[in-house]
């Protein structure tokens, strides 16, 4: 009798991941010929393997969530290794961080609830967090958002972002909507004093999402929606460089040499790209500026081709999906609004970057989580997913608590 | 190598690659799916997931399914919800080895506790009773559950309506044998320990009384109180004298007239001694032929 061994997703995915990072690292081994490049198609998938498996054996973490991660972030590697390896291996280090402050914030959700102290401690890092850049910071694209310290650059409210998250989850949790929105309403005003409207757009969106998910009201959710109205009015007639992004959203070909130039080489290596793509390492995507940080997905669209690109899209919804459920299973308030905040957080920064990158919405300066170059960045998305990690797990842990009591009581089989 | 050939060949490994992201996406989907089917019929063996007990109403006798944390109050955003009260009167939240942890919404309030005020916070436990504004309710928490012994905090209280301090030396009235009634009706189907203290006897009054040796005390004898007024001190009747059926009267022997004709009335018929019997079987009743067919 033929033995049937069933086969188990994970392992099918991991494989084909693997499969997929093998043969794409050794076709641009193929075209350099670097040890380098060889080097990468070991390590890089052999890396992606053992954090996969070895992550959820001795931590307590969400193993298809991981895995997702892991494959956007050595698609990451992958894309900047293609545009210039000397980002690629510092992308390489800052995943290492990344996945250390995870860990730390897996075991900070499981340890730190409801803890009142340290909630106020996080709103005085934050708040001094948030203040720094207006001091010290010094201003790139437009932004005064980044802060050197001993020659490494980083974005406060990137880290703030992690925060903020709790901060909101804690405030909300506790039906405190004034103090909520106080607090809001600061790191609003602190990033349009920076001029960073893209990181306070996903502000306002991740904490209008909470607000509602905690409060069920369609009143401040409409008072919301009101007030983005009523500040992106604000924000046009007051910024010039709003009015810019507005004027090149519209029509990018007014200015095809000067502020539409981005825009229109990303329309363009989109379009060049086709369904299939021009294939790896023979794309001409490298003309676009900030081709590694805001534009790292008309990268793949042109080298990959749309058909892949959707995959990626697809695999950023099946994230905050999965974290969206993550939510719905908790059983407490804040780790429930906390995994929500941190799967629209993920989802928003996503659609705002790419709409961006396809024109479908004005362009902000905010990357690709997981994808993009940025320590910062990295560090702080890999630690919103370590936030989710957390809840994720205690979720496992309150499923088998009531396992116990089932069991305790004989009603369960 | 040259560039027409790795270009050849980077564009033939295009399709190699969307074929791989598509399964990457199709197993994660089904991962994923796979992983939400399996936790779905782990919440349908595990009814109670979630939760932690329920809160009894203790002049309704309704219960409300108890989570882990939420809010009590009558906005329909509230987790526990009774009309009347505020909006958001409480919150609770379940602590590991330490309760239940109630915090008012508001500084001023009526929230009691076993009979007491709370301040900031206070811990609740199994069979402890909480008083809203208009409500008196009881906690009733899973067995298993890690919360401290309040034993003492739980104990019954003589003015709760449904409960009933008797009187006298409590081991006595626990061996008495009495069944305990049910206080809460339809709230023992599911396994979890009834909210009133394990040890009390509880019963209705003088229903059953309590099994201790008689003491006639003619200073403190009262008479019980039935439905009709009990009838007075009398002296006992002769058996001869018309036989009044309202008097129920343990000394009140009725005339044998009474028992034929009540004997009569419910057509009962004395049946001989089994030796005077005479013996009779019916008749063996033939047995109905099956057929082959019924049989298969």
């Amino acid at each position: 009798m033929k033995n049937k061994r069933r086969r188990s997703p994970a392992r099918l995915l991991v494989a084909a991941i693997v499969l997929f990072l093998s043969s794409a690292f050794i076709l641009l081994g193929l075209k350099d010929l670097k040890p380098l490049t060889f080097i990468m198609a070991a390590g890089v998938p052999m890396v992606f393997y053992l954090t996969t498996v070895l992550i959820p054996r001795l931590f307590p973490a969400d193993r298809l969530m991981l895995a997702v991660v892991n494959f956007l972030c050595a698609i990451g590697i992958l894309v900047l290794y293609r545009m210039n390896p000397q980002q690629a291996l510092g992308q390489a280090l800052n995943y290492a961080a990344g996945m250390g402050a995870m860990l730390f914030f897996i075991y900070f959700v499981r340890l730190a609830q409801r803890r009142k102290p340290l909630v106020v401690l996080l709103i005085s890092a934050s708040a001094a967090l948030m203040v720094l850049p207006l001091i010290f910071g010094t201003e790139r694209n437009g932004a005064r958002a980044w802060v050197t310290v001993m020659g490494f650059g980083f974005q406060p409210s990137e880290l703030v972002k992690v925060l903020m998250l709790i901060i909101e989850a804690y405030l909300l949790s506790r039906r405190k909507i004034i103090a909520a929105a106080a607090y809001a309403g600061f790191c609003l005003l602190i990033l349009m004093l920076q001029k960073d409207l893209g990181t306070a757009l996903i502000y306002y969106g991740v904490i209008l999402v909470m607000v509602w998910a905690a409060t069920r009201s369609y009143l401040y959710l409409g008072l919301g929606f009101a007030g983005a109205a009523a500040g992106g009015i604000v924000g046009y007639s007051m910024f010039s460089h709003v009015k810019r992004r507005v004027a090149i959203w519209i029509n990018p070909w007014t200015d095809y040499e000067g502020s539409g130039y981005q825009i229109v080489q990303s329309l363009i290596a989109i379009v060049n790209g086709g369904l299939w793509g021009t294939g790896l390492g023979l794309g001409n995507a490298y003309v676009i500026p900030a081709n590694t940080t805001d534009f790292v997905y008309a990268i793949i669209l042109n080298e990959f081709g749309m058909i892949f690109g959707i995959c990626i899209l697809a695999m950023y919804i099946l994230l905050f999906l999965r974290g969206i459920s993550i939510a719905l299973r908790s059983g407490s308030r804040f780790n429930s609004l906390l995994a929500m905040g941190s799967s629209v957080l993920i989802a928003l920064q996503a659609f705002i970057i790419i709409g961006g990158n396809i024109n479908m919405i004005p362009l902000t300066g905010v990357t690709l989580p997981f994808i993009s170059y940025g320590g910062t960045s990295l560090l702080s998305s890999l630690s919103i997913m370590g936030i989710l990690q957390g809840v994720a797990s205690l979720n496992d842990r309150e499923v088998e608590e009531d396992r116990e009591l089932a069991l305790a009581q004989g009603g369960y089989q | 190598m040259s560039s027409g050939v790795f270009e050849l060949i980077s564009q033939g490994f295009r399709y190699w690659f969307v074929l791989l992201g598509l399964i990457i996406v199709w197993r994660t989907l089904k991962w994923a799916l796979q992983d939400h089917r399996a936790y779905g019929r782990m919440i349908k063996a595990l009814p109670d997931a979630g939760l932690i007990g329920e809160i009894v109403s203790l002049s309704t006798g309704e219960s409300q399914p108890l989570p882990r944390e939420g809010v009590i109050g009558s906005s329909k955003s509230c987790d526990i919800r009774f009309s009347g009260i505020r909006s958001r009167e409480m919150e609770y939240v379940f602590i590991e080895g330490r309760g239940v942890e109630i915090i008012p919404a508001h500084r001023q309030h009526e929230i009691s506790l076993n009979g007491e005020e709370i301040g900031a916070k206070a811990f609740a436990s199994h069979g402890s009773r909480l008083n809203l504004p208009g409500y008196s309710l009881r906690f009733r928490l899973f067995s298993g559950l890690n919360v401290p012994d309040i034993t003492q905090e739980a104990a019954y209280q003589p003015a709760e309506a449904g409960w009933y301090a008797p009187e006298g030396d409590l081991n006595d009235l626990m061996n008495a044998g009495m069944p305990l009634p049910d206080q809460l009706p339809g709230l023992h189907d599911y396994g979890m320990p009834s909210a009133e203290p394990q040890q009390t006897p509880v019963y209705r009054r003088y229903e059953n009384p309590p099994a201790r040796p008689y003491q006639y005390d003619a200073d403190s004898f009262q008479q019980p109180v039935y439905d009709k007024a009990a009838p007075g001190p009398q002296t006992l009747q002769p058996a001869q004298q018309a036989w009044n059926p309202d008097m129920t009267w343990q000394y009140a022997v009725p005339p044998p007239e009474a028992f034929a004709s009540a004997a009569a009335e419910s057509q009962y018929q004395p049946s001989l001694p089994l030796w005077e019997q005479e013996y009779h079987q019916e008749p063996e009743q033939p047995r109905k032929r099956r057929s082959k067919r019924h049989e298969k």
